[in-house]
């Protein structure tokens, strides 16, 4: 009986490879390379001439191949300054949320202390509150402390967003406190088992915390424009739309900047593709 | 100088880069070592972005108010310019020189400066000096005029068996006929730029050649819901309906595109399109914007670009008289504006200079516009004290009608609420 249904549902077998393994394979490579096609129009139009890249039909080869974009990009504005300010904020932002929300997190999940229910719920009641309404009074303190125009204005603003300390409470609540007690009867100051037990069990939310940071910091675009207010302080972001005039299609030109802009992104990802994998798979986030 | 600083700064990478990238808005009095560095914010990109960095760059060089006084020029995105501006003024730490449109005075006006008593010459064309002037007080040096026209490409038209130029509606018609049944061409799209709110310009150039208005006198209430209002949108609807010019497609880009590589035969656009045109390998020319069928009379859109001096709390007299002379030198002493750049210039003597009438430019759009300028054809947009003229969500309704999503009199209908409640 279970030898006759073995081979009636024996798979079409060709050197190895299954019918079912084969279809399978198909749709995912043409799944993955449909989520590609647009930055290969990217990255094509930023190879073509300005003539090329309006000319009619979809053309997917530059011919003839050519680095006019890139080069009026790099000599005829101030892309190389904008990448540097757009790393610098980014890098800090970054670096300032996780040092700053884990302790946060680690003082309202793992201490005792009075009010700290209360203060949890204020700081993801600010979740609630439009970024747009913070624009004018954020702008005005920004404006007093005298910090327009510095990275400073754009990195503050920014670490002082609740979904870090959101994320990190979640998971460091699950820890657990076993652990804890175990660390704090061999001796551990609470900095110890901060430094020590926490942020180590933590290497994965965090990593994929500081990727969601890098990438949503190194995206934006109102705030930076609004408190950056000379040219040679523009983020990425910000100079990619200033080279796109609106009253000029300039296709290569605008795609060449968009490579640029979105180039370093994508190496970051690659090299840490593999922690913000393992951190959606424990927290589903991101 | 600010600027080399930040790349220093920045180029560190340090932390120390956090703190003071200079440059940026007002900056205060006049500086301790008597050195004034005026901030000035311009929205221009393109062609004439390179021709405002030229005079700013001239200015710099040659500093014709004194080595103490030199012009930092920061360019915004051009859809984010009056929502930066308009931040940094209610911040109060705004640039000390900025472009507006004259169409935007009423509604900045109580940030700026009164320069009334600071100018020194008014020799501009009178419409538009007339503009800045609100309330008894002046609140912008006039930099130029940028009516819309119809450009076309020749090489299309002749395809078709159409000599330019285009002088009538008829011809206009006959022409658009013509390329349809005898090129790939698309005849005509009223707009190169649809995407978000397009056409609007246009609509209210066919709006006054009906003879139409878009408010009352008070600028309290809508009234374009008449014959003329509707007259323009069924036209423009028309084009990409039942006449088969264009189709109803309002892609961003779509016509922007397909205007350079032959593929939409003619276009209705404003000063600046010259820096595009002057690019493209076929043969361009340009008429006056005669696409309305029975017009009442010929109008076309327009605007000025005008440099305005944001009120600062602590900026010294010394520095407003400073900014004031360095919008009067801009607008006054470089021909460039209206040579290279394409716009109708307002001050006098340079619209009437042998500079600007030897241009090649001139022959091309520049006399058309002029003409028009001197024969009272410009419609110039009414000065709203609270609405954003421009904003893309106050026309969808142009859009709507166009795609053939809408009827053209239940788009005015939407467009009468959506002024109306604008304007309440």
């Amino acid at each position: 009986m279970s030898n006759t249904t073995t081979s009636r549902s024996e798979p079409f077998n060709i050197g190895g490879i299954t019918l079912r393994s084969a279809l399978v394979h198909l749709v995912m490579y043409g799944a993955a390379f449909l989520f590609v096609v647009p930055y290969i129009y990217m990255i094509s139009t930023s190879f073509m001439t300005q003539q090329d890249a309006v000319a009619q039909g979809m053309n997917w080869i530059p011919d003839p191949v050519t680095l006019g974009s890139y080069i009026q990009l790099f000599t005829g504005s101030q892309i190389i300054q904008w990448s540097i300010n757009t790393l610098i904020i980014s890098s800090l932002t970054t670096l300032l949320v996780l040092l700053v929300d884990s302790m946060i997190a680690f003082a309202l999940t793992r201490l005792e202390w009075p009010g700290q229910r209360y203060l949890l719920a204020l700081i993801i009641a600010s979740f609630m509150v439009p970024g747009f309404v913070n624009i004018i009074p954020l702008y005005l303190v920004v404006s007093d402390l005298g910090l327009l125009n510095s990275y400073l204005a754009v990195i503050l603003p920014f670490a002082a967003g609740p979904l870090g300390v959101f994320l990190l409470a979640q998971f460091f609540r699950d820890i657990p406190y076993e652990l804890q007690e175990a660390a704090q009867l061999d001796g551990f100051s609470n900095f110890r088992i901060y430094t020590r037990m926490i942020l180590p069990l933590s290497k994965s939310i965090l990593t994929a915390l500081a990727l969601f940071i890098f990438v949503w910091s190194w995206n934006q675009f109102l705030w930076p424009l609004i408190v950056l207010q000379s040219e040679a302080a523009y983020t990425l972001p910000i100079g990619v739309v200033v080279l796109q005039d609106n009253f000029t299609y300039q296709p290569a030109l605008t795609m060449a900047s968009a490579v640029v802009a979105s180039g370093p992104l994508f190496i970051l990802f690659l090299l840490l593709q593999e922690q913000l994998m393992t951190a959606v798979e424990m927290q589903g986030v991101t | 100088m600010k600027a080399a600083g930040v790349t220093g700064v920045a180029g560190l990478g340090g932390i120390a880069g956090c703190v003071g990238m200079g440059g940026g808005g007002g900056g205060g009095g006049g500086g301790g070592d008597g050195n004034i560095e005026l901030d000035y914010w311009t929205l221009f990109g393109g062609g004439d972005g390179e021709v405002m960095k030229s005079i700013i760059d001239k200015f710099n060089d040659e500093q014709p108010l004194g080595d103490n006084i030199s012009i930092n020029r920061q360019r915004t995105p051009w859809e984010e310019h009056y929502n930066r501006l308009f931040t940094s003024m209610t911040g109060g730490d705004p640039p000390d020189m900025a472009i507006s449109h004259a169409s935007y005075l009423r509604r900045f006006q109580d940030t700026l400066v009164d320069i009334q008593d600071n100018v020194s010459s008014n020799d501009y064309v009178d419409s538009i000096l007339s503009a800045c002037q609100i309330d008894d007080g002046q609140y912008a040096v006039p930099m130029d005029s940028h009516p819309v026209g119809l450009y076309y490409n020749v090489d299309v038209l002749n395809e078709a068996g159409v000599e330019p130029p285009i002088e009538s509606y008829s011809q206009f018609e006959e022409a658009c006929n013509a390329i349809l049944e005898n090129t790939d061409a698309l005849p005509f799209s009223p707009d190169p730029y649809w995407g978000g709110g397009g056409g609007f310009r246009q609509w209210f150039m066919g709006l006054n050649q009906y003879g139409g208005s878009m408010f009352n006198d008070d600028l309290t209430e809508a009234t374009f819901g008449d014959e003329a209002g509707t007259g323009s949108l069924e036209f423009l609807a028309s084009v990409s309906g039942e006449r088969g010019w264009d189709q109803p497609d309002i892609s961003e880009d779509r016509v922007a595109q397909s205007f350079r590589n032959g593929s939409v035969a003619m276009t209705v656009n404003g000063t600046w399109y010259v820096n595009v045109m002057r690019e493209q390998e076929f043969e361009w020319g340009f008429d006056k914007p005669r696409v309305f069928p029975e017009a009442d009379q010929l109008r076309s859109t327009a605007d000025s670009h005008t440099i305005v001096i944001p009120q600062q709390s602590n900026a010294s007299d010394e520095r407003v008289q400073a900014a004031v002379d360095a919008a009067e030198w801009i607008t006054q002493e470089n021909p460039s504006w209206g040579a290279e750049a394409g716009h109708l210039p307002a001050y006098n003597p340079i619209l009437n200079s042998d500079e600007l009438q030897n241009a090649d430019i001139w022959g091309k759009t520049l006399e058309s516009f002029m003409e028009m300028a001197n024969d009272e054809q410009l419609a110039y947009w009414p000065q709203l004290p609270n609405s954003d003229l421009y904003a893309g969500t106050n026309w969808t309704w142009v859009t709507d009608a166009y795609s053939q999503n809408s009827e053209p009199q239940a788009a005015i209908e939407q467009g009468v609420e959506t002024w109306n409640s604008n304007l309440g």
